[in-house]
């Protein structure tokens, strides 16, 4: 009997850790996903005032409307910690918050130099991803792994 | 009642501070109102019937400048005029280079401010909210006396030459159903807001929303067939030269002018070549009282008169 309870620990322990290495790996890998939509949603709008010219309530939600860390309310938008980190918003905000206030070509200006600034966090992100995704992966399989041998 | 509901439509484009207090202005005054001026640092001014008053900080009105007075700050224009942007000054950069923004009903704010060398637009210096008003009837006296060929509209600014020329547009199309082309190019007279006109313009009437006015009178002559084409204020040589045009088109052009006397649009080079190239037959002069019926003179007997 004793022996049955010490594999269920095992393999609880097992499953638990190696989700967790799933889950911080997935916390940088959903990072990327949200700051290219982000990126991808700044492109619509661009793209939308550049030929279109609608005002902000009429665009905003649409050009965004896939892309989860980012709140639209009218012709107001933030971001909000759904995969992106502290500093991923703070950029993010700074966007939106002057957001409508230049002449045409001028904010088509401006959201492509966001739009520089959201390609350079992709890629670093990118490599974290690269870096830690795989890492964190192992980590909790070998981790759990460790675990279980000092149990037993 | 309809100048109530004129005034609250206008008051989404001003700041919080000041918003508050004119929404309790009381009803008599909201109906009159013509104008909104905000400046920085100065007095909030409203212009009724003509005149310039002041608003009260406690939602009152007076005549004179004491202590009590309601000032715009700078936070209160820049804020005044992002909401008159909706937040898109992108989306309003024609107009302002122009130097006004087009409000939903048609009514216009006038903007003072900088245009930087990269075309950014800064410093929002005073703005101006005109209240456009539609007097059903105000140009009975004359529509009647209109002989149907080209009509020059002539007043002070203020004087009620959009309001007359909206109604008579409207008696022509909806009594006598005429083919009406109207180039609106800021919205006044139709009150077009995405694509909905507010104030009626009558039943057989064509609304060409377009900033060239020039361009505008040409497309309407060529695609549209009118039997009158109408716009607001002349003011420029290629205005003229279309007018000119649709004249020879066989096409009757009624246009509005600033002027405060003939004398000043014979001094005009614009309204001066109006005249004289036949064009308009009748100038309506409009004194600016309210309730006083325009003077309506022949083109010919001013010309004459001067001995040209």
């Amino acid at each position: 009997m004793n022996w049955v309870v010490k594999i269920i620990g095992m393999l609880f322990i097992m499953f638990s850790g190696t989700a967790i290495g799933f889950y911080r790996s997935y916390i940088y890998i959903k990072r990327v996903e949200q700051l290219k939509k982000v990126h991808s949603g700044m492109e619509t709008l661009k793209q939308k005032i550049n030929f279109g010219a609608d005002e902000l309530p009429e665009i905003l939600n649409d050009s965004f409307k896939d892309c989860g860390a980012v709140r639209v309310n009218g012709s107001r938008a933030k971001a909000v910690e759904y995969g992106i980190n502290g500093e991923d918003k703070k950029v993010i905000n700074e966007f939106f918050s002057s957001l409508g206030s230049a002449v045409g070509k001028r904010e088509c200006e401006r959201i492509e130099m966001y739009m520089d600034l959201m390609s350079n966090r992709i890629n670093s992100a990118q490599k974290i991803v690269n870096e830690k995704s795989k890492l964190w992966r192992t980590f909790g399989f070998c981790g759990a792994l460790a675990l279980c041998i000092m149990i037993i | 009642m309809n100048g109530n509901k004129n005034f609250d439509g206008v008051l989404y484009g001003i700041g919080e501070n000041i918003r508050r207090t004119l929404e309790f202005l009381p009803d008599k005054i909201k109906c009159k109102v013509q104008e909104i001026r905000l400046r920085t640092g100065l007095p909030v001014c409203l212009t009724v019937d003509g005149k310039t008053y002041f608003v009260k900080k406690d939602g009152t009105v007076c005549d004179y400048i004491n202590a009590d007075i309601l000032k715009s700050d700078k936070k209160d224009l820049k804020e005044s005029f992002m909401l008159l942007c909706n937040d898109s000054v992108y989306a309003h950069t024609g107009e302002l280079k122009n130097g006004y923004i087009k409000m939903r009903s048609g009514h216009r704010a006038g903007i003072c401010g900088t245009f930087d060398e990269q075309g950014n637009f800064k410093n929002v210096s005073s703005i101006n909210i005109r209240i456009a008003h539609e007097v059903l009837g105000c140009a009975d006296a004359l529509f009647d006396s209109y002989n149907g060929n080209g009509l020059l509209i002539a007043g002070r600014p203020g004087s009620g030459k959009t309001t007359i020329l909206r109604d008579l547009i409207r008696q022509l199309s909806s009594d006598k159903y005429l083919r009406v082309a109207v180039i609106d190019s800021r919205g006044e007279l139709s009150g077009s807001f995405l694509g909905e006109s507010i104030n009626d313009l009558g039943v057989n009437t064509d609304i060409l929303m377009i900033q060239n006015k020039a361009l505008g009178v040409e497309i309407a002559v060529r695609t549209l067939f009118p039997n009158i084409v109408a716009f607001d204020e002349i003011g420029t040589r290629q205005e003229l030269l279309s007018v000119s045009d649709s004249f020879n088109a066989g096409v009757s052009v009624i246009t509005t002018a600033h002027a405060g006397s003939i004398s000043d649009l014979l001094t005009r080079s614009v309204t001066n070549g109006l005249l004289r190239s036949g064009a308009v037959s009748q100038v309506a002069m409009l004194s600016g009282e309210i309730g006083k019926a325009p003077e309506i003179l022949s083109v010919k007997e001013i010309l004459c008169e001067l001995g040209c």
